[in-house]
This record gives C-alpha cells, structure tokens and sequence, in this order.
C-alpha cells in the first residue's frame, strides 16, 4: 500500500519557493528517490518524490500575503516578522521547520536584524535555522567583516528555553565572503531540509547529527570571538563546550530535562567580579538620565557588556531637524490624552553629538547596552532623573539584573531593522527566558514619541499592529520613550503609562 | 485551484520560468526575488556583474537570450496602464546598464548583446487589445526618441494572462521600427515560449 504524505513550502516569493524544492531534487535523487518536479495552474511548483511505497508531495507557494489559504498558525508567527521558508503539514496544521537568509549585510549588529523571528519561531516550537555570511562586504567601506555572536548565543538560549531545534549557520569565508556557495553553511541548511522531510515520514535521516554538529559550531563560535566582542563572558569555559554541546541537542532532541545550571550564558556574575571598564564619562549626549546611567557605569552599578565605544552613524543637521518635525506630528495623535508635549532634542544632538561639518550623531552613550547587576540600581536612576517616576515603578523586580538597551533612532519607524531584532536577540541572549536570572529588559527610546509605537482606545494605550510593536511587546518590560514617557508592559495584554 | 491576489511578481516569476525552461542560464536578475536582489549576476560563472546600492533605480528584470545575444531589460506593473509612468525612468535605467553590459570583465564577456527595453504587465480573463498595447508602444517610441538619439528601436511587451481557472498564460508582444536580422530572431525565440502567441507591430511582418 503507498504511504501519501502532502505538504506545503511557504516562502517569501516564489523564486525562493521553487529553489528550494529544485534543491530537494538534487538531495532526493542522489538518494535514489524519484522527483518530478511540475506547475500547477501555470506557476506554482509541485515537486513529487517517490521512494518504494512512499509518495512525497511538496506544493511551493511564495509570497504569504498573495494567497487566500495561507494557514492562520502561519499567518500569526509571521506577523512578527517574515521568514524566507516555512515547511507545513496541513493535515496536522503544524510547521516543521522555517528559516532566514538575508540579503542585507548582516554583519556586526546587522546579524540581529532577524532575531525576533528566531524567537517567534521558537516560543511556537518550529525548529528554526537562520543562515548567514561567516563574512560579508560592506558596501560603505569594501571590507569584510563578520556578524557579532548575540545570534549564536540567542539561538542557543532558545534552545535551552523552549527545548526546540533553532540554528545558526554560516556561510563564505575571509577570501571568498559573500558567496552562499562557499563554506558549509548553505549545503548544510539544505541537508537540513531534507532530513526534516525524511524526520517526519519517519524514514532514516540525519538530522540529530546536524542539529549536535551546528550546536558545537555555534558553541565554537562562542568560544572563538568572545574576548574580542565583550570585556567577559560570565561564566565561560571553553573546557565544558563538550558537554553543552551534548546537553543542548539533549534539550532539542531527545526532550531531556538537563537541569540550567549546566548551562552557558548565566551573567549573573557581581560586576566588582568581572573585568570591566568603568570610565568617568560614558556618554555622548548629555541629559539627566543620560549622566545618572554614566555615573551607574562608574559606579559599578552597571556596565558596558560590549568593547569599546561606538557611535550611530550621523546624519545632516537638516536630516535631524526634519525627523523631530515628523516625531512631533505623530505625538499629536495622543498628546490630547497624555497631556505632554514631545520634547525637542534638536539643539542637544547638534551640540553635543556633533561629529562633523553640518552633521551628528543621535546616539546617546558610548554603547546601546548597558546591563545593570540589579534592576533596583536602574529603578533608582530612572526615578532620580524625573521626580514623577518616584514610587512609581514596582520594586518586585529590584533583584533580578536588567539591560538597558537605548534605541537611538529618530525615524519613524519604530524599532526599524535592525532595533526589533536587536532586542529581541539582546533579551534572550541576556537571559530574559532563563530561570536563573529572569532578566528584566528596559528600553529607552529617546527621540520616538510613545505614539509611533502605540495608540489610544478611548484612554487605553494599545500596541500599534507592527513588526516593531510586536517584538516590542514581546521582549521590553519597561520602555521609556520620549519627553518621560514611561510604558510598563504588564505581559498581559495590558500596558500603563506614566 | 488555488486562489491567489494576482500581483507583477507573479508575472516577473512567471516569464523568468518560461524563460529559463528554454535556458536555465538565462535570467540573471529578477528585482522580487529574496536574497539576490542586490546584484546582476551570470549564472553561468555565478560572478556579479554589477552591485546595486540600496536606494538605486533597478529593472524588474533582465534576461540574456544568449543563442541570439539579446538582453532584454525589464520593467514590471501589474498592468498596461501603470507601466506608462516608468516609460522614462525605465529607459534611464537602461542607458545606465548598457554602460555595464559593454564593459568586458571576468563577469561578463558578451559585450556586443543587443540591448531590448522590456515591458510586462499583468491582465485577466483576456489579453490586451493590439490597439492598447500599439498605443502603449508609440508612447514608448516617442519618449525613446525624445531621449536617444538612434531611431532604430525594437521593445518587447511581455504579457501574463490570469484565465478564469487561475492559471497564468504568456502572451508577448513585439514592435519594431524596421525589420532586422535580430528582430526576426527574437520573434522567433519568443513566439516559441508564448503560449497564446506573439503579436508583431510592424507592417512588414504578417502575423
């Protein structure tokens, strides 16, 4: 009796539909499987494979949006961010695997742009890869560089987290960067997708191995450029890679219940412990919040996780002006209600984030992250630099540590690529899902008025229905936007402000 | 039948197909696909030929018909009279490319292709009238001769009929100016992949 099994390729457009089963070909055939692949209705690729008594039936449909019968399972993750492939099983309305492949340089923070799909991926229990360039050319500057590790370590948290399959893979190398076909990455993806298939027919497949495999990969990554990106990883040990690696893909595959504390990534390490670098001033732009969090880094009450300082890239003076004139257009939408007027921080970015004739820069302090070893250090900063948050923000959370994480564009947009996948991944990286340290996540947006991430319903404040909203609501517990406007997410729907 | 909101991306993969069912070598840049938007690339060596910047005017498309050595640059709308907003930014675009594609590099080594400006759009149920899409060439015509200074031109129109079963049909549709060595063989090649044939606005062929 012939075993029939249909499922559907869901992609990003149809392009990407159709390359991915011509990939399956090549994978099925070289297994001695037989594969036609054919159109229907003119254009969408229907791939067959056929082995002894087993029929497989792939039907690609690219460009979610087009197509009246796109799952609504599929619809939901996808709201917070699209994925270039998602495999699905209609008969059991479930997704078997999804993925991402940027086209856009995804070195340096750029590598995070795509986090919150990881993570959306993940708390949904689709296993999850996400490819990208061991190198990539800048166009800015022609050269090549390497994404950063928050993507390694954010994947290998979700894995701890929700015990499902997320990996990172790596494609192009110093002498040939860019090139999907250089390096394993990109032939490993696709070997993925066909032990996927074979996994869910129950048919011999190797995906266990390339689960173990890429989860020492990233783990090696970990290992290989963490002194270079952060002043210390808490907790790391290139002696116990081994035996992470073993209980991550435990955790994936085989439902174990490894226990946290064999676990990397706990930062949860006294600052006076760590060798950090703790100088007097720390900030470009100079506010009341701004000098208190700068004091807090002296102090010791808080650091900068990431070397060195850095600094957004700065644009026109004109450029600025015109972004503030369109912040305070969207404010007027709730100013009524809120009763506070956007506050204008033209003079200041020209001032003090002046970096060159005609131009500066917004950005506020010397890095966008900040972790604070305890909630209640950041509580008191925030409620020394504006007398109205005094005995406003709950002190339930005062023991857990915190990041800081200061989204300093003035666009509006809110959270634009790459600021929702930067939270995202700096949330779960820094341990918001973790039982050991329960993270608490402050975001503070200087410039972006409350009203381009939210709306008025009667004097209710709601998400806007947005990609950056989501991921907003998703990962920060507390978002400080412009003129002291204080959100706090209460994670049930529910947001309140001050 | 799948139901689907029919858009000029499902055109652009539609001929793209079509295409590369003749010569899988032939496309070497489609706008809507993801990931390999950024550069014009020869599938044959994989090597870019030229870069796009982010905020740069790009084609829809461009297909190397290489058995005649014809590059037929592309623009794409979903329909006929969308496509006459683009006539003029679509030729500067390609003055631009022609640059690119007469230069010889380890990319690229057919610098004598002849160049076609490309137009597809999208209709349903039945295809454009001759009058329409004359009416849309002469348009074209005009500009081209306001803007260059050659009178010989040839364009492509590239049709993609949605029937009532949903299913996508190509029709083409070529003017040109005079009748030529290569316009007979690019009737010829593109009559062949057009499943409700090619309509030649020029009174020297009989159709």
């Amino acid at each position: 009796m012939t075993n029939k099994i249909e499922l559907e390729l869901w992609a990003d457009n149809q392009f990407e539909a159709r390359w991915l089963l011509e990939d399956i070909v090549l994978r099925s055939t070289s297994n001695k499987w037989k594969a036609v692949l054919s159109d229907l209705q003119g254009f969408i690729p229907k791939l067959v494979i056929s082995k002894n008594n087993q029929v497989i039936t792939i039907i690609g449909f690219g460009g979610y949006k087009f197509w009246n019968h796109l799952p609504k399972s599929i619809s939901d993750v996808l709201s917070e961010g699209k994925v270039d492939h998602v495999l699905y099983d209609r008969n059991l309305d479930r997704m078997l695997f999804a993925n991402e492949d940027s086209s856009a340089t995804m070195t340096g923070n750029q590598s995070q742009q795509r986090a919150e799909r990881m993570v959306a991926f993940a708390k949904n229990n689709v296993p999850f890869s996400y490819l990208l360039p061991a190198f990539a050319i800048k166009t800015s500057d022609r050269v090549a560089r390497r994404p950063n590790l928050w993507v390694p370590i954010t994947a290998l948290c979700l894995i701890a987290a929700y015990k499902v399959p997320v990996t990172v893979f790596y494609f192009g190398s110093k002498s040939d960067p860019d090139n999907k076909l250089s390096g394993e990455g990109t032939n490993q993806l696709g070997l993925m997708f066909w032990s996927i298939i074979l996994k869910h027919i129950g048919d011999k497949n190797t995906f266990s191995e390339i689960i173990k495999n890429q989860v020492k990969i990233m783990l090696n990554e970990v290992s290989l450029k963490n002194s270079t990106l952060f002043y210390n990883l808490p907790n790391w040990d290139d002696k116990y890679i081994d035996d992470w690696s073993k209980y991550l893909s435990n955790l994936c595959l085989k439902d174990s219940k490894e226990k946290y504390d064999n676990l990397p990534f706990n930062w949860n390490v006294p600052i006076n412990k760590l060798n950090v670098k703790s100088n007097k001033k720390n900030c470009y732009i100079e506010t009341v919040l701004s000098k208190n969090i700068s004091e807090d880094i002296f102090k010791k009450r808080a650091y900068f996780p990431i070397r060195g300082s850095s600094r957004g890239r700065p644009s026109l003076f004109e450029e600025h002006k015109k972004n503030i004139e369109k912040q305070k257009i969207i404010h007027r939408a709730g100013e009524e209600i809120l009763k506070i007027p956007y506050e204008d921080l033209y003079s200041k970015i020209i001032e003090d984030g002046f970096t060159s004739k005609g131009k500066a820069s917004p950005s506020i302090m010397h890095k966008s992250l900040i972790r604070y070893e305890r909630f209640k250090s950041l509580r008191q900063t925030i409620e020394n630099s504006c007398n109205k948050f005094k005995n406003i923000i709950d002190t339930k959370n005062d023991n857990f540590p915190a990041i800081l994480f200061i989204a300093n564009n003035l666009v509006t947009n809110f959270l634009r690529d790459p600021y929702s996948g930067m939270l995202a991944s700096y949330a779960v990286a820094n341990g918001s899902l973790d039982p050991r340290q329960k993270t608490i996540i402050f975001l503070w947006a200087p410039y972006q008025t409350v009203m381009l991430a939210c709306k008025f319903s009667g004097k209710d404040l709601l998400p806007k229905n947005n990609k950056g909203s989501k991921s907003w609501v998703n990962h920060a517990d507390y978002t400080l936007f412009n003129n002291n406007i204080l959100v706090t997410n209460h994670k049930d729907g529910r947001l309140s402000y001050v | 039948m799948y139901k689907f909101n029919f858009t000029e991306s499902f055109g652009v993969y539609k001929w793209c197909t079509v295409f590369e069912k003749e010569n899988k070598n032939s496309v070497l840049f489609a706008h809507i696909t993801g990931g390999e938007w950024k550069s014009i690339k020869n599938p044959i060596n994989k090597q870019s030929i030229y870069n796009f910047s982010l905020n740069e005017k790009k084609p829809d498309f461009v297909i190397h018909i290489d058995t005649i050595n014809v590059l037929l640059l592309g623009e794409a709308k979903i329909t006929l009279s969308k496509l006459y907003n683009d006539i003029v930014k679509h030729l500067n675009i390609i003055q631009i490319l022609k640059k690119i594609f007469s230069k010889k590099s380890s990319a690229w080594e057919n610098t004598q292709s002849c160049i076609i400006p490309t137009f597809m759009w999208c209709s349903e149920k039945k295809v454009s009238s001759t009058k329409d899409v004359e009416k849309f060439f002469n348009e074209v015509k005009s500009k081209y001769l306001n803007n260059f200074d050659s009178e010989d031109l040839i364009v492509v129109g590239l049709e993609v009929l949605r029937d009532k079963n949903m299913c996508l049909e190509t029709k083409s549709h070529i003017f040109c100016s005079k009748k030529s060595e290569i316009s007979d063989k690019l009737i010829k090649y593109i009559k062949g992949l057009s499943s409700l044939g090619c309509t030649i606005y020029n009174k020297d062929y009989i159709t």
